[in-house]
């Protein structure tokens, strides 16, 4: 079942295109990369689906339903749930009461989301933690709160910007088996430019240069693109072949 | 994993709000105590009239708090809404011989209802253009009233002494000690009910949208909404202040009820006691109108305004070395940090 469908959607800043015509689809259960190198406009795209900048073209259908350019707390009501490249967690709040106010989204009771908060802190292994303070944590700390408090939203479906950038080989791949233990349950979309990160998590990959879609299809297929190799390190590198 | 999700789940099962902790209650208790005895322990009539001023500070202050402390959303033009509440009880009772209790209430809605006005335009903006918007609301506010006669212009109007009654809310006594009761309640009441919102879901999400606006709607909060919630609930809370002291000096113009003197008073006495406690107001007008009444004895009445540079100057002292106010100060003495959520 087709849960996400992204048709033609083009964002212009100026005379910059940002997006161009981007249009691909996510099944319901799938984990799909979206890579391209920096200023390639995934970003750009992952606010127009989750509803913080409205696209100038182009339709964007989560679960059947046209969400194109509704606001980001509509979003979330419809099951879509987005963290955010430059981490923003709530500084002054507490780790708890971070994940609670995700939490009370789908649940009015704060005693109740407050249960459902530990779960998910446990989940993500920060039930040590839950008295800090957002702005008191490391970066890979505060991903992982910006992850839980995402998916205390109870989401159907999750946008996850950069899930990696500036964590070390340890941190990332800790996060990398974090995320392993969701995919059963959620259908996610990432964006990440190293591809050894991305390819052997995704079942799909996307690649989009200068906001325009490359390449779609099989991580394995996608990494020995002639055009993608040429777009990650330039013309010279595909002609030598190995 | 189990195991954990007991523990986490045992004593926290079907309550509203956020649970209460102990420490939570004592400065109810104190605050019965210190405003229950205070026209004991001041006598003389002119400190009634301080006692009475600080319970209609501390509410202007508390209402005030809930947008700019615990929504972030620092506003200068507060007397705006000061104004609305003195003017309806004072119409009111003129034009058409409305009771006064009914005209704070019609003042609140009133109030309420300019808030949406005001809020759609203003709210768009953040930070410092906020408040710079609202100061000129609140001027522009001002202008209008010194120039509609309807509502008296530049001269003002006086409420009718009538006989001492509580349903007319009029005393004549020296001593104000029913006016000061009366107050005393209102604020009983606002702080009430901002305890009431803070353990709730709102209040949770005021704070997140202080924090953060764009992760707050990134997780369902409709933000707009809820900032207009705060503003409608700080909005009738000053109305009602606006109202008691127009039905406490039975004279409004606007030079006493909605100048821009008003908005500043209400800002420094919530950040003067600390915005992020719902306490922090309602010391700061305490300490604040103590302060400027005491200085005003002592200092005032020699042409220099010297009572003015030690308001300035204490201004001046919070700004620069606590910024967590009177309450934050008195947190440096004690236990680390008391912080929310605590298990």
């Amino acid at each position: 079942m087709v849960l996400l469908e992204v048709n033609g959607v083009t964002k212009h800043f100026g005379g910059v295109a940002a997006n161009e015509n981007v249009s691909f689809s996510v099944e319901e259960g799938e984990l799909v990369g979206i890579m391209g190198p920096n200023g390639a406009g995934k970003t750009t795209l992952f606010d127009q689906i989750t509803g913080f900048q409205a696209p100038d073209s182009g339709r964007i259908i989560f679960d059947g339903r046209d969400v194109t350019g509704k606001r980001p707390d509509r979003i979330c009501a419809a099951g879509l749930a987005r963290t955010f490249q430059i981490v923003r967690v709530f500084p002054e709040l507490t780790v708890l009461d971070n994940v609670v106010v995700g939490a009370l989204h789908r649940h009015k009771d704060v005693g109740v989301a407050q249960k459902r908060t530990y779960e998910l802190l446990e989940r993500v292994g920060l039930e040590d933690r839950s008295n800090a303070l957002g702005r008191e944590l490391p970066l890979a700390a505060r991903k992982r709160v910006q992850l839980a408090r995402a998916l205390a939203t109870e989401p159907r479906m999750l946008f996850l910007d950069e899930a990696m950038a500036g964590l070390n080989k340890k941190e990332a791949g800790a996060a990398v088996e974090l995320l392993k233990s969701f995919r059963q349950e959620i259908t996610i979309v990432m964006t990440e430019h190293v591809m050894e990160i991305l390819m052997p998590l995704s079942d799909r990959v996307i690649v989009l240069v200068e906001g325009k879609k490359l390449v779609e299809g099989q991580p394995k297929e996608v990494s020995t693109d002639k055009r993608v190799v040429a777009a990650y390190l330039g013309e010279k590198f595909v002609a030598s072949g190995e | 994993m189990a195991g954990a999700s007991e523990v986490a789940g045992d004593e926290r099962t079907v309550e509203r709000g956020r649970p209460w902790r102990r420490q939570e209650l004592w400065p109810w208790a104190a605050f019965m105590v210190v405003f229950g005895l205070m026209p004991v322990l001041y006598s003389a009539p002119y400190q009634h009239n301080i006692a009475v001023l600080i319970c209609l500070t501390a509410l202007m202050a508390t209402g005030w708090n809930l947008l700019g402390g615990f929504t972030g959303q620092i506003s200068l033009g507060h007397a705006l809404f000061f104004g609305v509440g003195a003017y309806t009880v004072t119409v009111g009772e003129l034009r058409i011989g409305l009771n006064p209790w009914l005209g704070m209430l019609l003042g609140a809605a009133i109030a309420v209802a300019v808030s949406m006005i005001v809020g759609l335009p203003v709210f768009r903006l953040r930070g410092h253009y906020f408040s710079i918007a609202t100061i000129a609301v609140g001027e522009i506010a001002f202008l209008i009233f010194l120039n509609w006669q309807f509502v008296g212009a530049a001269g003002g109007l006086s409420i009718p002494i009538k006989e001492d009654s509580l349903l007319e809310l009029q005393f004549s006594g020296q001593h104000k000690w029913e006016y000061y009761y009366l107050a005393a309640g209102l604020l009983l009441l606002a702080l009430v009910a901002t305890q009431l919102i803070l353990k709730s879901r709102t209040g949770y999400y005021l704070a997140a949208i202080r924090e953060d606006q764009e992760a707050a709607a990134s997780v369902g909060i409709p933000v707009a909404r809820y900032k207009q919630i705060a503003l409608s609930f700080s909005a009738a809370t000053v109305a009602i202040a606006g109202a008691f002291f127009a039905q406490y000096v039975l004279f409004v113009d606007p030079v006493s009820v909605l100048e821009l003197a008003i908005s500043i008073q209400i800002t420094i006495a919530a950040v003067l006691g600390g915005v992020k406690s719902m306490w922090g107001p309602v010391i700061g007008a305490a300490v604040l109108l103590s302060l400027t009444e005491t200085a005003r004895l002592y200092l005032g009445g020699t042409g220099e305004a010297l009572n003015l540079v030690a308001y300035g100057l204490l201004v001046m002292l919070i700004a620069a070395f606590e910024p967590n106010g009177l309450i934050g100060l008195a947190q440096r003495f004690r236990r680390p940090r008391n912080t929310r959520g605590q298990r």
